[in-house]
């Protein structure tokens, strides 16, 4: 079931990659999402929320409230993923180690 | 620095109001306030990096903003299926765009009955429109309308053209009113329906004015 979601847009997979160890909040995902990347994907606010809507959707993460802004004093949302987001980031993260794993074959055949 | 910091947040919130209602409830607040402490650290960082954080924000804007109205209007024609989406109306607005739509069609068989009708079955279409227009075939010579049934129904096609602009500008603005303040929860059928007698409405008008409907009043008042 998993695998009809694959693959995962570079986007999604670094929003889900982000969420994998602990929940976070929308500004924190922007900026473990840049680093993540090395500065590759770098989100708007419009961009990342209209992904976070669609992954709330889809069911692969929740949303609670968590605490206070120390800045603004307003509840911030945070965001985990789902046990269904965790097996399709999984799902894709193996998708791609053996798509590397082949890669690393043939290289070293040297047949590429 | 600060004003332009203001002003630039102040746009943001603007142009959060172009999202639908439903995505601007669930997230609104919160993109502002990450937009707020995104832009204060670059702001940090140096003028280049807040400039070059605020163009990405302002580039992205429109597509996503797009996006999110296309995907809403997908899904409100999905819950438009649903019958109990109607039920949202309140009946007085329902009642009163039967009403509207009843009174505009009761307007079109009347109009096309007691006048068009006539003034084709007596043969005036062939005959020259300027002498039509000036009287040279008064409907009061004809036998039909000496009779009993063909006087009331000049009468009631006298009452109908007085009673045209305002009977046809009245209901047409009405259901106008209605059909687009509510485009979303009314089912297709009754768009559909409500667009075809507001269409009407135009029409009439637009035929009032036009030569062949200025030559039919005329003749019909003579």
């Amino acid at each position: 079931m998993t695998e009809s979601h694959l693959p995962l847009t570079e986007a999604t997979f670094f929003i889900l990659l982000s969420l994998a160890t602990d929940p976070k909040h929308g500004y924190a995902i922007m900026k473990d999402v840049a680093s993540l990347s090395e500065d590759r994907v770098t989100f708007s606010t419009s961009t990342l929320y209209g992904a976070l809507k669609r992954l709330l959707e889809q069911n692969w993460i929740e949303r609670f409230e968590g605490h206070k802004s120390p800045d603004t004093g307003r509840i911030q949302k945070h965001y985990q993923l789902t046990d269904l987001g965790r097996r399709i980031l999984q799902a894709d993260v193996e998708r791609l180690q053996s798509l590397t794993r082949a890669a690393q074959m043939r290289l070293q055949d040297g047949t590429i | 620095m600060k004003i332009f910091l203001r002003i630039v947040k102040y746009f943001y919130r603007q142009l959060l109001n172009f999202y639908p209602a439903a995505f601007r409830e669930a997230f609104a607040d919160e993109m502002y306030t990450v937009f707020c402490e995104a832009v204060a650290e670059s702001e940090r960082d140096g003028l280049i990096a807040m400039l070059e954080f605020c163009l990405l924000e302002f580039i992205t804007f429109p597509a996503s903003i797009i996006r999110e109205q296309l995907a809403a209007y997908q899904n409100r024609q999905l819950l438009m299926t649903d019958e109990r989406l109607m039920m949202q109306l309140p009946q007085t607005t329902i009642r009163m765009q039967r009403l509207c739509i009843t009174s505009i069609l009761i307007l079109t068989v009347a109009f096309s009955l007691c006048i068009v009708l006539p003034f084709f079955a007596f043969g005036l279409h062939s005959e020259p429109a300027a002498q039509v227009a000036l009287g040279a075939y008064d409907p009061k010579c004809y036998h039909f309308y000496q009779t009993a049934f063909g006087q009331l129904s000049r009468l009631a096609g006298l009452l109908l053209i007085l009673s045209i602009p305002f009977w046809a500008t009245t209901s047409g603005t009405i259901l106008a009113f209605l059909l687009f303040g509510n485009w979303y929860r009314w089912q297709p059928s009754w768009r559909r329906i409500s667009a075809v007698a507001f269409v009407i409405s135009i029409s009439f008008h637009l035929f009032l004015l036009s030569d062949a409907g200025r030559v039919i009043v005329a003749w019909y008042l003579d």
